[in-house]
């Protein structure tokens, strides 16, 4: 995987979340596409390769959001690395784990995400942004996780591999 | 794949100084960075909105194309009642003007200087409800100026660059804003609830709420002018053993499909003259 391909798409889908996603509601939650992308790259790469890609995708993703500087990227590298475990335990065969994965990962990058506004001092109202923000995102992420590893998947068959220096 | 050392190190430090990042993000520390990125992105998401836009808009025309007809029906019903309305506010503002002149006030209702500006992205998580807008300190805006339509207040200024800047939805859980119930002048506080919802809270006990009153800005706190709208009850809960009543209050304007809003340039405490 070439990182001068996979960093400027996690900026371009931040950017695409930000702007185009973020007013299409299913169940009053729209698409994390950073998060699915992070998820999907880890799957297909492992955490090593994919971690620089998925923290500029957080720290874009920190530069739109109205959050504390920081929330997105610490929450998206906790994740990623959960993510790696998975990947790197779970046979590639079972054709569930990017499901599985993705709406794990969305709990916990939410969870981490309220815990995170809560400790810098914004009001998190957890039983009501759970229900009502953290599931619908489970739904429609997992629902939307094919489409982002037919795309990771496609990358890693046409782009070349980073030049060995 | 290969092992390399160096990425890791890369990696722990980006981690850390994210972690640092957002320490001084308390402070104003981090200012300079926030501005010279959002210096770079904000043209680009000014261009992406400007792409999409045609397109969500056809998508919502073809979604409101089923209920035109009722909704036109309903429409003339409601412009009828509103003209006369009209005509009846008119003579008590005429009234209302000559009297406050016989007695010197101030006028209650300031004219204040609004600045246009065009949405051009929200908040990507789903937990938060911001918006970006396409101006900022350059255009004279600061922190904390309220940001309205020409319908209803919706939120204000958290976060200024020199070319955009970010708004706090009245949505947003974190947001407060101190209110009053039009026709029986109950104060509450609204706040921010998931899923683009407000809840009016600590409406004392004794005070009548119904759904259907209009929800307008109480001024308390100099955070927002008076008599802003708000929204309209939808539902109240109240019980004998609680010391205030809640209210749902539906917003006045769409908050999640705004495409344009306005900026309160010229708003200051001072400002507010008389009671409710």
């Amino acid at each position: 995987m070439s990182l001068y391909t996979v960093v400027p798409l996690f900026v371009l889908v931040s950017l695409i979340q930000s702007t185009v996603t973020s007013s299409v509601h299913i169940l009053g939650a729209s698409p994390d596409l950073v998060l699915m992308m992070a998820v999907a790259c880890v799957l297909q790469w492992g955490v090593r390769e994919s971690l620089i890609a998925v923290l500029v995708g957080g720290l874009t993703i920190d530069a739109l959001s109205g959050a504390p500087f920081g929330c997105a990227t610490l929450s998206i590298a906790i994740v990623s690395v959960l993510a790696g475990i998975a990947e790197s335990n779970v046979p590639r065969s079972v054709k569930t784990l990017p499901y599985a994965a993705v709406a794990v990962a969305t709990i916990v990058y939410q969870l981490i995400w309220m815990l995170l506004l809560q400790i810098w001092g914004r009001t998190v109202l957890w039983v009501p942004m759970f229900v009502r923000g953290t599931l619908p995102s489970v739904f429609v992420n997992t629902l939307a996780m094919p489409l982002m590893c037919l795309l990771v998947r496609a990358l890693d068959r046409r782009v070349p591999d980073e030049p060995t220096v | 794949m290969r092992n390399r050392p160096g990425r890791a190190i890369f990696v722990v430090l980006i981690l850390a100084l994210v972690l640092a990042w957002l320490i001084l993000d308390q402070t104003d520390a981090s200012n300079p960075i926030r501005n010279a990125v959002s210096y770079v992105i904000s043209p680009v998401q000014f261009a992406l909105e400007r792409l999409v836009r045609p397109v969500r808009q056809a998508l919502g025309g073809v979604s409101e194309w089923f209920s035109l007809r009722t909704d036109n029906e309903a429409l003339r019903e409601e412009n009828l009642s509103l003209r006369n309305q009209i005509v009846l506010l008119e003579e008590a503002r005429l009234e209302n003007e000559t009297l406050r002149q016989q007695l010197d006030f101030k006028s209650a209702v300031p004219s204040y200087t609004l600045l246009p500006a065009e949405v051009i992205g929200r908040d990507p998580s789903n937990l938060l409800q911001y918006l970006i807008i396409d101006r900022g300190s350059d255009d004279g805006i600061a922190l904390a100026m309220p940001v309205l339509t020409a319908e209803a207040l919706v939120g204000r200024i958290s976060e200024v660059s020199a070319h955009s800047a970010k708004v706090m939805l009245i949505s947003d859980p974190s947001s407060s804003v101190s209110c009053l119930i039009q026709r029986t002048r109950a104060t509450g506080v609204v706040q921010g609830y998931p899923d683009n919802e407000l809840v009016m809270l600590y409406i004392p006990q004794g005070d009548t709420v119904a759904p259907g009153d209009m929800v307008l800005t109480s001024g308390l706190g100099g955070n927002f002018p008076k008599r802003l709208v708000v929204g309209q009850v939808e539902s109240v809960t109240s019980s004998d053993v609680d010391m205030f009543q809640e209210a749902k209050v539906e917003p006045a304007v769409s908050l999640a499909d705004l495409e344009m809003v306005m900026v309160l340039l010229d708003f200051g405490a001072e400002e507010q003259v008389d009671e409710p």
